[in-house]
């Protein structure tokens, strides 16, 4: 049993004359620890399938299993529990909330976790710490700047010590070198145990990855392993 | 726990907002808490009313005049009437009784007297009048159905109510002076160039409670601590004219039963015409719906005010918090995204109402409090006590039911929230 597993799934947005089709029949299977890139045109339907693999959006067609488990039969509260504990995601627009400090932000995944103020905080800082955004701590994550900000959102995924980091362009909106160093954190992680997938339409990103998915028009054209 | 701190630094972040709704929030509960109170003042009465004295609001009537008139002719022909209210039948029991204050004289204590008055006195308007007492007259027609209680001495007897000119006047005094004055202890007053002596027999309990001579229903009862109670002595009770004059506001007639109403009210009306001095009769019950009808317009004046107040409070709650979830659709997106269910986020919505108008009761109410208190009504104490459980649980109902209906489209709102348009994409 693969860690995630799509089966035939399509997903299909409005409806009638107005339907769009941003997924045809996708069967993707990937274990534990991999760490897999998707790329594609834009409109292909990238940002779609991560969402449906982090229980984001449920499938229209198809099954969609993760860890063993059926998603579509999940109420909210259920995939509320999954978003919390088993993945975390990494978007290009960082999805921080603004006007909270960085604390805040990195602290939201434990939110209704059972641990004390004092765990939490002992958690929160360790992550800081080790991302180097410490001292930054108390500031206002609208002061930040685009790779600090991501920082914060690698540090909060951090946090929910979820086993799934999917990521949807996560460099898309930094400079090459704060995007270098963040795929120097992904992978770190993944060397770490972490399965992850990254949304990309550059070449370079994709090459930190050792898995390689493309997607035309919501079909997969090609699924390749690299030997690293 | 995490929902409300959550909601309260949430509402922190816009204070100006928050603090707009509140002030409008604050002066509903307000207005709506007065007219609670107008409302609650009504039934205090009644319930004081019947808790003082034996009455029934079919059985027990008041005697009235359109014009009172202290002159001689017209105490001459009141005797009269009174003579024959006692004698018509279906008339259980007839009394009056008339508040008023006396100077008393020659009290073998009479410094700590007046330090007594002193100290109870300061602050209000009976300051420069330490002097004199309160003192409330009656006779046994209205003193064998008043419920006081004695803890010292003897209560008054029969043969205090027929006392002749001359003889001492057996006196009741209030529990304040219990330690000023002892029992036996002898004071004198004048009245019409003559000396009445009055002898104390009687310590009336803690909290003795009397109706208010000035209006039996809408004035709050006197507390009887600072008083005296006395028989009416020969003068007044017989027909000197101005103290008969005193007597006919405060007349109260029971008869033997209800039906009895229309004989004894068409005789005693009939023997007041032939004197030519016009009674009038009612119940305690009519007068107490008069007075309900009277208050009644009043206080639902107030509760309409209130509960327009508090619609347009809602309006304004429900289309702060709308454009506030608009606002913060990003927020929430992110906090769905790390694993908030849309209960979660209905929960923190819900606190943050929950807080505003819990805030906002506690202050209307505190608000109301403190302009009943500076209000200079006869009432004002009563409006003071009506600060209790009742009122407060009208007000928990009222603040309860302003949560459910301006919650509701908000949450509507939020379980239409697409959570994968919330987050993801370029900002
Ligand atoms: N919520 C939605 N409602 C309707 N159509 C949608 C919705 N989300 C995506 N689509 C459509 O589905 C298709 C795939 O969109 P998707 O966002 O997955 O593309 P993408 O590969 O991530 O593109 P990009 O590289 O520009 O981010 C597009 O045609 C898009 O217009
Ligand atoms: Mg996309």
């Amino acid at each position: 049993m693969a860690f995630i597993e799509l089966d035939n799934v399509s997903k299909v947005f409005g409806q009638a004359e107005y339907a769009t089709v941003a997924l045809k029949q996708v069967t993707i299977r990937m274990d534990k620890g991999e760490f897999v890139s998707i790329m594609g045109p834009s409109g292909s339907g990238k940002s779609t399938l991560l969402n449906i693999m982090g229980c984001m959006d449920i499938p229209s067609e198809g099954e969609y299993r993760l860890n063993g488990t059926l998603i579509q039969k999940l109420n909210d509260r259920e995939l509320s529990q999954i978003r919390n504990k088993t993945v975390s995601f990494v978007f290009q627009n960082f999805a921080l909330m603004h006007n909270f400090s960085v604390y805040e932000n990195v602290a939201l995944p434990l939110f209704k976790r059972k641990m004390s103020l004092k765990e939490k905080k002992e958690k929160v800082d360790y992550y800081l710490h080790k991302l180097g955004i410490a001292d930054l701590s108390d500031k206002n994550v609208s002061k930040l700047s685009g790779g600090q900000k991501q920082r914060v959102a690698i540090a909060r995924a951090m946090t929910a010590e979820a086993e799934l980091i999917l990521a949807d362009e996560p460099t898309g909106a930094l400079d090459q070198k704060n995007g270098a160093q963040l795929m120097e954190l992904l992978c770190q992680m993944n060397e770490e145990g972490k399965s992850i997938v990254v949304i990309t339409h550059d070449e370079k990103i994709a090459g930190y990855t050792k898995r390689i998915i493309n997607i035309v028009d919501g079909v997969i054209t090609e699924d390749r392993k690299k030997e690293r | 726990m995490e929902h409300l701190s959550i909601a309260i630094s949430s509402m922190w972040k816009r204070k100006l907002s928050v603090f707009l709704m509140m002030t409008q929030l604050v002066l509903s509960f307000w207005v709506m808490n007065h007219a609670f109170i107008s409302m609650d003042v009504v039934h205090y009465q009644e319930k004081k009313l019947f808790a003082v004295m034996q009455m029934d609001k079919d059985t027990t009537l008041r005697l009235s005049f359109a014009d009172v008139d202290d002159t001689e002719w017209f105490a001459e022909r009141f005797s009269h009437l009174e003579n024959f209210i006692k004698q018509t039948p279906g008339v259980q029991r007839y009394g009056s009784f008339d508040t008023t204050s006396i100077t008393p004289e020659n009290l073998p204590n009479q410094r700590a007297f007046l330090e007594q008055n002193k100290k109870q006195y300061a602050g209000t308007r009976l300051e420069n009048a330490i002097e004199n007492s309160k003192i409330v007259f009656l006779d046994k027609g209205i003193y064998s159905y008043a419920k006081f209680k004695i803890i010292n001495g003897r209560p008054l007897g029969e043969a205090d109510f027929t006392k002749k000119d001359g003889d001492v006047i057996p006196v009741l005094i209030g529990y304040n002076y219990r330690d000023v004055i002892n029992l036996g202890d002898r004071f004198e007053t004048i009245i019409h160039e003559k000396k009445i002596v009055y002898e104390v027999v009687g310590v009336l309990e803690q909290r003795s409670e009397w109706l208010s001579g000035n209006d039996y229903i809408a004035d709050p009862v006197d507390n009887l601590d600072n008083f005296f109670l006395a028989p009416f002595f020969p003068i007044v009770r017989e027909s000197e004219p101005m103290d008969v004059a005193v007597r006919m506001h405060n007349t109260f007639i029971q008869l033997d039963s209800a039906e009895m109403f229309n004989q004894v009210s068409a005789a005693i009306l009939e023997k007041g015409r032939e004197l030519g001095i016009n009674p009038t009769l009612a119940t305690v019950g009519d007068e107490l719906q008069a007075y309900r009808e009277n208050r009644k317009q009043v206080s639902n004046f107030s509760l309409f005010m209130g509960m327009f107040f508090l619609v347009i409070s809602i309006i304004g709650i429900v289309s702060v918090t709308l454009s506030s979830i608009h606002a913060r659709k990003h927020e929430l997106g992110v906090r769905m995204v790390a694993g908030a269910t849309k209960r979660d986020i209905s929960m923190i919505i819900l606190m943050e109402l929950v807080w505003i108008v819990t805030v906002s009761a506690v202050s209307g109410v505190m608000l109301n409090y403190v302009t009943e208190a500076f209000e200079d009504s006869s009432v004002a104490n009563i409006k003071l006590e009506m600060f209790a459980f009742p009122l407060y649980g009208k007000v928990m109902l009222v603040s309860i039911l302003v949560i459910l209906s301006s919650v509701f489209i908000p949450l509507l709102r939020i379980k239409k929230l697409q959570l994968r348009e919330l987050v993801g994409g370029r900002d």
